[in-house]
C-alpha cells in the first residue's frame, strides 16, 4: 500500500479550459474584503490597548491616591491623656 | 523487452535569463505599492500554479479553491517577499505547496498524484520502437507508487513541473543536496525496472 496514489489523466487540460477559470476580479475582492477584515482587526486591537493602558493607569493613580496621607501632620489619639494636661496657662509660658 | 525511460526530455528547466528575472522582479515591486499591478503575475502564472494543484489533488474544484486561495494569499503577502534570486514563481509553487498539504492534512486523505498519460507516453519507449505502452505504464506507475510521497514531491516538480533543483529546494524548504538526494533515490528505484537515460 502506497503512501500516495498514483493516477493517470487521458486528456491534459487545455489553456483555454484553464483560462475559464481565471477571474481576477474575484480574488480583488476578496483581497480588499480581506484586507477590510485585517484592518478593523489591527483597530480593534489598538483601541482594546488603550482602553487597557487607561484603565491600569487609573488603577495606579488610585493606589498612589488611597496610599498618600491627607496631611503632612499625624493625628494620635490618646484616650485618657487631656490636650492641656502640660500646658502652662498660669504665667503665659514663663517657668 | 528493455524498457527505456528518456528522463532527458523532461528535465530542461523552465529557466528564466536573469535579465527576465529582475524584469518580473519590477513587476513585484510595482505590485507592492498598487495591488493592481498584480494583474500581470496573476495572469502569467495562472495556468502553471493551476496545472501543478490539479496534479496534486486531481480535482478540477478543488484546484479551482486552491488556487484561489494561493494568489489570494501571495497577494496579501506580497510586502514580505523577499527576492533571492529566483523567479517569483517559486514563492507562488511553495504557497500551493502548501495549501495543498493544508488541504491534505485537513481531509487526512490520501495524496494523489494525477499524471498526465500523453506525458508518460513522451517519457517511455522501447529499444525496438514497438512500445506496449500498457504493460510499461502500469510497472511504471506502480514503482512510483511505491516511492515515498518525498521524493515523489521531487520528482513530480523536476520532471513535470520543470522546476531547478534551487527552486525545488526553496519550495519544499529544504536543502538543495537534500532535494538532490531525493531524486537520486528515485531514478535508483526506476532503474530497477527500466533503462533510465538521464544526466544532470
Amino acid at each position: 500500500m502506497g503512501r500516495h496514489e498514483i493516477r493517470l489523466r487521458r486528456n491534459r487540460m487545455t489553456s483555454g479550459r484553464i483560462e475559464g477559470y481565471k477571474d481576477y476580479r474575484d480574488l480583488m475582492n476578496k483581497h480588499s474584503r480581506a484586507d477590510r477584515l485585517r484592518k478593523a482587526y489591527r483597530l480593534s486591537i489598538i483601541v482594546l490597548g488603550i482602553i487597557g493602558l487607561l484603565f491600569l493607569s487609573y488603577l495606579f493613580f488610585r493606589s498612589s491616591e488611597k496610599s498618600t496621607p491627607t496631611s503632612g501632620v499625624q493625628k494620635i489619639s490618646r484616650p485618657g491623656v487631656l490636650i492641656n494636661y502640660s500646658l502652662n496657662t498660669e504665667n503665659n509660658g514663663k517657668t | 523487452m528493455l524498457r527505456i525511460i528518456d528522463l532527458n526530455a523532461l528535465s530542461e528547466a523552465r529557466h528564466m535569463t536573469e535579465d527576465q528575472i529582475a524584469e518580473e522582479q519590477k513587476i513585484v515591486e510595482a505590485a507592492k505599492s498598487d495591488a493592481r499591478a498584480f494583474a500581470a503575475i496573476y495572469d502569467r502564472y495562472f495556468e502553471q500554479i493551476f496545472n501543478f494543484i490539479l496534479r496534486r489533488t486531481d480535482d478540477e474544484a478543488l484546484t479551482d479553491d486552491l488556487t484561489s486561495q494561493t494568489f489570494l494569499k501571495a497577494l496579501q503577502s506580497l510586502k514580505k517577499y523577499e527576492f533571492r534570486g529566483l523567479p517569483f514563481s517559486a514563492w507562488l509553487y511553495r504557497i500551493a505547496s502548501n495549501e495543498v498539504n493544508k488541504h491534505y492534512n485537513k481531509k487526512k486523505r490520501k495524496r494523489v498524484f494525477s499524471l498526465e498519460e500523453e506525458r508518460l507516453f513522451e517519457i517511455i519507449e522501447t529499444e525496438d520502437g514497438n512500445p506496449e505502452l500498457d504493460g510499461q505504464i502500469n510497472i511504471l506507475i506502480s514503482t512510483l507508487n511505491d516511492l515515498p510521497t518525498d521524493v515523489m514531491e521531487v520528482l513530480e516538480l523536476r520532471f513535470f513541473e520543470e522546476r531547478s533543483f534551487k527552486e525545488i529546494s526553496f519550495i519544499l524548504n529544504i536543502s538543495e543536496s537534500g532535494a538532490k538526494m531525493r531524486l537520486y533515490r528515485a531514478i535508483e528505484k526506476l532503474k530497477k525496472y527500466f533503462t533510465v537515460n538521464w544526466k544532470e
